[in-house]
């Protein structure tokens, strides 16, 4: 007799228990299957993890290099003990991971671990350790997630050739590694791995980093500072093959049409991620897949199939767990019979390299594009605010791009410390359609980091305070 | 020279009406006379005609929208001896233009014509551009396609109504297009591909999107781009409206991009959305003015089954009107309605033997007009039947006249209209007058004065179906008859089994001014008089 559900999730990702959760509270009887993890990539090999290890490593920097000159004597080396790290790195995962499984049984969520594969648009079948099981729902949601992108030659083993999942439990400092790709996953971890005495090459196929992902002056800021720490980073290159040498691996790069060689211990592969559209049999149930692998939405996120619906990274770009959050929430309501669409202005993106880069809105050649034919653009540097100065972290700005007619805010965007925190308030700030002017008068706490949001826009206005300006032209 | 055509009087005390359709478009030359467009008042749809000649340039007006008596309809481009029309007020004395014989007039020397996007279909407004099938400098024939609109699911070409040389294109491929946009303007005559003259200026475009006029339209807007009811992600657009005020207008069905925004920065408002979607929010445009007899009635949005398959089309005309007078009714009048079996044999058999009398006479005798006999006899036993309550006075009017109305089926709704003065017309005439107006009923064609000035109503569902129903009241009206449809009973007489002819009744009254008792005593008034229709004759005057 199979089981018979409301609403059934299939993924436990940052999506999926969020839909899940959000349905039960709605009155559906729900369930959420997931095959590994609940939290799914973002919980346990992803967004959480990284940012421990990025934290112990910020502080590791830190303290060889800020402590002397505030007065902390530390006597002998700072030694990293990387089986303790990953050790604590784990049980950060495994705490926020049986929270989510908290949730899902206070809101009474049916929690079912297996594979679930479609067998038609109102049947799975749930393969597990115990058997498969038929289980039957009215509605689907799949947030089935993506997966690493491989390149040919180089196949993850999690050991020596990674993905970002691998590279997140080395349990001992690597000495060399090399790093294909220079995207938001690469540089992190490249950032980190610097600070545990690394070294490191990035080998980036585009002219430059972060190229259409965040606004290029932010990138800049980050560049030039992999740059001073000592990462080699080879622009317009690409990857062919490895092998294994007497020490570690021989990566073939070929840059400027010519072939060189990076020598390594461990490969990190971070060309991206794609979509899982070719698991979970998602013909069975005759939905759509597009030729990327993305299951195709609409505004209400309902596939082909009327009572189906898919979120997060398997319905397309970006690929980002806030994003897949705020679907899950937007579909059960759908399911429940609420009005609603997708309907967000702005889903911001964060990079938690060194220094942060944090961005919300539109780029400046984005406003351009949307008929934005004149823009005020203003900047507001962190090394002239008190706090970031006290924290001796004073790389980076803010920066605001407003339409120059209506002084509508059109984006703004973050290098700097703590830019992951402050791009709440500008995410806000957008979606409320606020003017520069709401930003600039708006009193913010002092000696705070957000003092640089109000004084960006008091820059963008032309008559910043603790910058020097050019006085206003009437 | 230019002639404004207003709307003129359309009766007594009527101040407005909603505009059902153009008869004529841009460019159409018309003749004195000849209706321009159809004005629904009071139920009734009149065609306004135009007092002179001329070619019609410019339509003021959207289908569905209210216009006062007095308002500029459309601007006429009257030919060259037409007087300087100082505008008659109302009189429909054709000014004496020399008629013309109709060649359309082509705007010669470099005259600008407007082509606008024509109405599309039945609650249609807008449409969304695919293609230019003509580009800019083409000289083009009166009735060529110069475009591709797309409308929910359909796509049309639009003719240009006149011959000229397409000037500017005001649409790109992609744009949503509004009924009555301009959408290319015409210069020069056609034929001789003369060089194109300089625009002129543009007559009047609207600009797309902030809606000239928001008089009385609906923001309902059904248009190619709200699939199933639900409107598409604003985020993207222009529109500056804060994310909970963006759910708000998609659950209170308003387009937020057809708002124009009273808040800072032209951000629309809380309030902007709820004055838009009728809600309790009071507004500076006539459009929302409380429906007659100074009520409110609430507007609740609908919510669609999310996705399901749903379609929006705008209701207005007729229909509109059933909807706001069903509901004023049943706001007003605590209805009631009692129900008997009338035995009709001997009513059957005295029409069947009048059947004769009737063709000689030219006519057809059915029911109806037998029991508004039998309903008029019946009021004079008991006047209440025949009153009206004034609210606002706090009086009861007792009528000393007898108009009887009765509701007619047509293919736009039910309409009622009514028999003057029953009392002094045999059941002849009054045959004569239902078939006619009922004829007219169904072909839109009744007189404002026609549906007017009823005491009492009887609805007749029997030829359609049903046993019994609970009509309702048509206010200010306190009674409504229906009849239904005869039937064979058995029943048991001086012991033998007989098969007996009966029809039902029903008398809805307004428990405000007729009891229970009194209805009571009315239908069973009203049924012996059926059900012995000598008595009739007995009562005649």
């Amino acid at each position: 007799m199979a089981q018979t559900f409301d609403v059934v999730v299939i993924g436990a990702g940052p999506g999926g228990y969020v839909a899940a959760i959000r349905s039960a509270q709605l009155g559906f009887k729900t369930a959420v299957i997931e095959r590994e993890f609940l939290g799914g990539v973002c919980l346990n090999v992803g967004c959480i993890p990284s940012k421990a290890m990025i934290t112990a490593t910020h502080l590791l920097h830190k303290a060889q290099h800020n402590f002397k000159d505030m007065g902390l004597m530390i006597k002998g080396d700072i030694n990293v003990d990387m089986k303790q790290l990953v050790k604590w790195k784990q049980s950060v995962s495994d705490k926020m991971s049986s929270g989510v499984g908290q949730l899902l049984k206070g809101y009474g969520v049916t929690h079912i671990k297996g594979d679930a594969e479609f067998k038609s648009s109102k049947e799975i079948s749930v393969k597990s350790s115990a058997g498969t099981e038929a289980i039957t729902a009215k509605y689907f949601i799949v947030a089935t997630g993506s997966r690493p992108i491989e390149i040919p030659g180089f196949k993850f083993d999690e050991k020596d050739i990674c993905s970002s999942t691998g590279a997140l439990a080395f349990d001992e400092i690597p000495k060399r590694v090399a790093v294909i790709g220079g995207g938001y996953i690469g540089l992190e971890i490249s950032s980190y791995l610097r600070k545990l005495g690394t070294e490191v090459t990035v080998i980036e196929a585009m002219p430059s980093l972060l190229a259409g992902v965040v606004d290029p002056d932010c990138a800049n800021i980050v560049v030039r500072k992999l740059d001073k720490a000592g990462v080699k980073i080879m622009y317009g290159a690409k990857a062919k093959s490895q092998k294994k040498a007497k020490d570690g691996y021989e990566v073939t790069v070929e840059i400027n049409g010519k072939d060189e060689v990076v020598k390594c211990d461990k490969i990190l592969v971070t060309v991206g991620r794609r979509p899982n559209g070719d698991q979970a049999n998602l013909k069975a149930a005759g939905i759509a897949v597009d030729e990327r692998g993305f299951v195709k939405v609409d505004a209400q996120r309902r596939t082909n199939v009327q009572n189906i619906f898919a979120i997060g990274d398997i319905c397309g770009q970006p690929m980002l767990a806030h994003k897949a959050s705020h679907e899950g929430v937007l579909v059960a309501e759908v399911i429940s019979g609420a009005n609603r669409v997708y309907d967000a202005k702005t889903v911001p993106a964060v990079v938690f390299t060194d220094p942060e880069i944090a961005s919300a809105g539109m780029t400046e050649a984005e406003a351009k594009a949307k008929g934005h034919t004149e823009l005020k653009i203003g900047k507001f540097p962190f090394g002239a605010n008190g706090r970031a100065v006290s924290m001796m972290e004073t790389e980076g700005f803010v920066k605001m791009i407003a339409d120059a007619k209506t002084h509508v805010l059109l984006g703004v965007h973050i290098v700097g410390p703590e830019a992951s925190n402050l791009i709440s308030e500008a995410v806000l700030a957008i979606e409320m359609g606020a003017r520069i002017e709401d930003l600039a008068l708006s009193i913010h706490p002092h000696p705070t980091l957000g003092e640089t949001i109000m004084e960006c826009a008091e820059a963008t206005l032309g008559h910043a305070i603790h910058i020097i300006q050019k006085p206003l032209k009437k | 020279m230019a002639t404004d055509v207003k709307l003129p009087e359309l009766g007594e005390g009527v101040t407005e009406g909603e505009l059902v359709k153009w008869l004529v478009q841009p460019g159409d030359s018309v003749k004195a006379d000849q209706p321009i467009a159809e004005v629904l008042t009071d139920k009734a749809t009149v065609e306004v005609p135009s007092p002179v000649a001329g070619t019609v340039k410019d339509l003021k007006f959207k289908p569905g929208q209210v216009v006062k008596v007095g308002s500029t309809m459309i601007a006429l481009d009257a030919g060259g001896a037409a007087k300087a029309a100082a505008p008659a007020p109302a009189a429909a004395a054709p000014k004496a233009a020399a008629p013309q014989a109709s060649t359309p007039a082509p705007a010669a020397g470099g005259k600008a014509q407007d082509v606008k996007l024509p109405e599309l279909g039945e609650g249609v407004t807008e449409g969304e551009l695919v293609k230019w099938l003509v580009k800019s400098g083409d000289s083009v024939k009166a009735d060529q396609a110069i475009a591709e609109v797309l409308t929910d699911k359909a796509t049309v070409e639009v003719p240009t109504p006149v011959a000229g040389v397409v000037g500017e294109l005001k649409f790109k491929a992609g744009d949503v297009v509004k009924v009555g946009s301009t959408m290319i303007t015409l210069t020069g005559a056609g034929g001789a591909a003369a060089a194109p003259a300089a625009p002129a200026p543009q007559a009047s475009a609207p600009v797309a999107a902030a809606p000239a006029a928001k008089a009385a339209a609906p923001v309902a807007t059904s248009s190619a781009s709200t699939a199933n009811g639900i409107f598409p992600p604003v985020a993207d657009s222009k529109v500056l409206a804060t994310p909970a005020t963006r759910r708000l207008a998609r659950e209170t069905g308003v387009d937020i991009n057809g708002l124009s925004g009273s808040g800072l920065a032209g951000r629309v408002t809380r309030e902007d959305v709820l004055a838009a979607g009728g809600g309790a929010v009071a507004t500076t445009s006539s459009a929302k003015a409380p429906a007659a007899g100074g009520m409110t009635i609430p507007r609740p949005a609908y919510q669609g089954q999310a996705g399901a398959a749903e379609e929006r089309v705008a209701l207005i005309g007729i229909r509109k009107r059933i909807a706001e007078n069903m509901q004023r009714s049943k706001q007003i009048i605590p209805h009631f309605t009692i129900m008997d079996e009338a035995k009709v044999d001997a009513l059957v058999a005295l029409r069947e033997s009048l059947k004769d009398f009737a063709e000689k006479n030219g006519t057809k005798i059915t029911y109806l007009p037998i029991v508004m006999k039998a309903m008029i006899a019946t009021i004079r036993e008991f006047p209440m039947f025949n009153a009206s309550i004034d609210d606002a006075a706090g009086e009861i009017v007792y009528k000393k006249y007898f108009n009887i109305g009765f509701a007619a089926d047509t293919p736009t709704g039910l309409v009622v209209p009514v028999i003057k003065n029953a009392d002094q017309k045999t059941i002849l005439e009054i045959s004569k007058e239902i078939i006619d107006l009922s004829k007219r009923a169904r072909d839109g064609k009744l007189k404002p004065d026609e549906m007017k000035g009823a005491c009492i109503t009887v609805t007749n569902i029997g030829s359609i179906g049903g046993t019994y129903a609970t009509p309702v009241i048509n206010h200010p009206e306190v009674a409504i008859l229906g009849m239904y449809k005869i039937d064979e009973k058995p029943v048991i007489k001086d012991g033998q089994l007989k098969a007996i002819k009966t029809m039902n009744y029903t008398m809805t009254a307004d428990h405000r001014l007729i009891d229970g008792a009194l209805a009571a005593r009315f239908l069973a008034a009203f049924i012996g008089r059926i059900e012995n229709p000598g008595k009739l004759l007995v009562e005649m005057l």
